[in-house]
């Protein structure tokens, strides 16, 4: 099959995208990456009038600092550039591993965190370290900006918050603290050009040695991506014993429904949450000790810089 | 719909009218008879159409035509001239691969072969491990991975050995 005609526009700057999605949404798509919408166009399972490519705005790419101290990602940074950025491989290392993992090689130098995000399957790599990261998510239109919580903002299979005539136009990180790190876990039947049978992400920060905040959400478990409340109440004020974190992956399995399906059985998925999760802990923990380490050794030769 | 793509296919610009919805690999092939290209699954999982776009690695079949304008594509008939421009029939990478046997029904090879040769221009001297990530998003049905892995392997040494002769060849004073 073949896509269905369409127009094709290609603004240089983000006024004209607005302008043009505003008028045409919604009968045009915003294209990001294409790697999910080009395979939707052929198989007609979308049929827009007009595609909107934002690949040649400048503003929507990359990844900096923010004034805060936390990250700004625009949204059509590729999955390869956010694996290989030493800001977020330093601040969000989840979110680095969860876009070094997606697909293949072809596709990372594709396929965008905006795109992922807002395509919104329950499978959506990025979606759960952007998540644990407390990230916010910047919504413009013709008529303004607003910010939505990451958490919220995916609401279904394919379903987010953000209405026809509105671009996502950065995910805002907050400033991690010096003792906090986060790790991204997943399983797919091959390493590569597959989709996540399950995956669990955490993120911990230290005060001493006790656990000031956890976060954990779980990728291909549930409709949307599945935070895990249960498992972080385990180990929020306590120190993290390797038992803690096993009792903490073990309450996370009560915050996944998966499904059965080809890819694997609702049982198998929840052995998955319980392993995966307890693995993303462990290690998020040893870069959250590492980072504070580091910190102590930088606060110890105060001044210097 | 058509309008005008201008871009650069194997170091030559070009114009050329495609459809609105044509990906590159079908301009690719259809209007530019660069046949080397193939299509597979066209969904972005066999990476039989990948080719280079501003050097890097990605499915063509996934890439609107109109995306590529004002950029440069390489295709494996591209590979060819470049080493044809150097002296040779085929480019080192292409020459590791018949010399290896890592050619079967050969429908992968064109999208193997620029993964590779990717790869060892932003990766010279690579592990196994590191080539097998780069050809990840490449699949041979004929299960031939091991050759071209050798392959890829062989073709960076035969790279460094040919660098280290135009050093000494610089070192001797030639120009």
């Amino acid at each position: 099959m073949r896509a269905a005609r369409f127009d094709y526009l290609e603004p240089r700057d983000l006024d004209e995208a607005l302008a043009a999605l505003s008028e045409h949404s919604p009968d045009a798509v915003a294209a990001a990456g294409g790697t999910d919408l080009l395979r939707d166009l052929r198989q007609q399972k979308r049929r827009p009038s007009l595609v909107i490519s934002l690949a040649r705005i400048p503003v929507l790419s990359g990844v900096r600092s923010a004034d805060d101290g936390g990250l700004l990602v625009g949204p059509m940074t590729t999955m390869a550039a956010l694996a290989s950025d030493p800001l977020v491989a330093d601040l969000a290392p989840a979110l680095a591993e969860a876009a070094g993992h997606m697909g293949s090689p072809q596709v990372r130098n594709r396929a965008t965190i905006g795109g992922n995000l807002c395509n919104a399957r329950p499978c959506a790599d990025t979606a759960p370290p952007v998540i644990v990261h407390g990230a916010r998510l910047q919504l413009s239109s013709k008529e303004g900006i607003r910010e939505v919580e990451a958490e919220s903002f995916i609401t279904g299979p394919g379903a987010t918050l953000r209405e026809p005539h509105e671009l996502l136009t950065a995910i805002q990180l907050p400033p991690s603290g010096v003792a906090a790190s986060s790790a991204f876990e997943t399983l797919t039947n091959r390493k590569a050009v597959e989709i996540t049978i399950t995956s669990a992400t955490a993120w911990l920060e230290l005060e001493g040695d006790l656990v000031k905040g956890a976060s954990i959400c779980l990728g291909s478990v549930g409709p949307r991506p599945m935070p895990g409340p249960s498992g972080a109440a385990v180990l929020l004020g306590v120190e993290p014993t390797p038992e803690r974190i096993a009792q903490a992956a073990s309450a996370t399995v009560l915050d996944a429904s998966p499904i059965d399906d080809f890819r694997g059985s609702a049982d198998y998925r929840r052995h998955l949450v319980e392993v995966l999760t307890r693995r993303a802990l462990t290690r998020a923990l040893a870069r959250a000790r590492r980072r504070a380490r580091g910190g102590d050794i930088a606060e110890a030769q105060g001044g210097v810089a | 719909m058509k309008k005008m793509l201008s871009m650069t296919v194997n170091g030559a610009p070009l114009e050329v009218a495609v459809h609105t919805h044509a990906t590159l690999a079908e301009v690719l092939r259809g209007e530019l008879g660069l046949t080397g290209t193939k299509v597979g699954c066209g969904e972005g999982d066999c990476g039989a159409c990948t080719v280079l776009l501003d050097g890097e690695p990605v499915n063509s079949c996934l890439v609107l035509a109109l995306q590529a304008a004002g950029r440069t594509v390489t295709t494996i008939e591209g590979l060819s001239a470049e080493g044809a421009a150097a002296g040779e029939s085929l480019h080192p990478v292409q020459a590791a691969f018949v010399e290896a046997g890592a050619i079967q029904c050969g429908f992968c090879s064109p999208g193997m072969i620029l993964s590779a040769a990717a790869l060892l221009r932003r990766c010279p001297d690579p592990t196994e491990a590191d080539v097998r990530v780069a050809l990840s998003g490449n699949l041979c049905r004929c299960t031939g991975y091991q050759k071209i892995i050798e392959a890829t392997l062989a073709a960076a040494e035969s790279l460094a050995t040919s660098h280290a002769g135009d050093n000494s060849d610089r070192e001797g004073g030639r120009p």
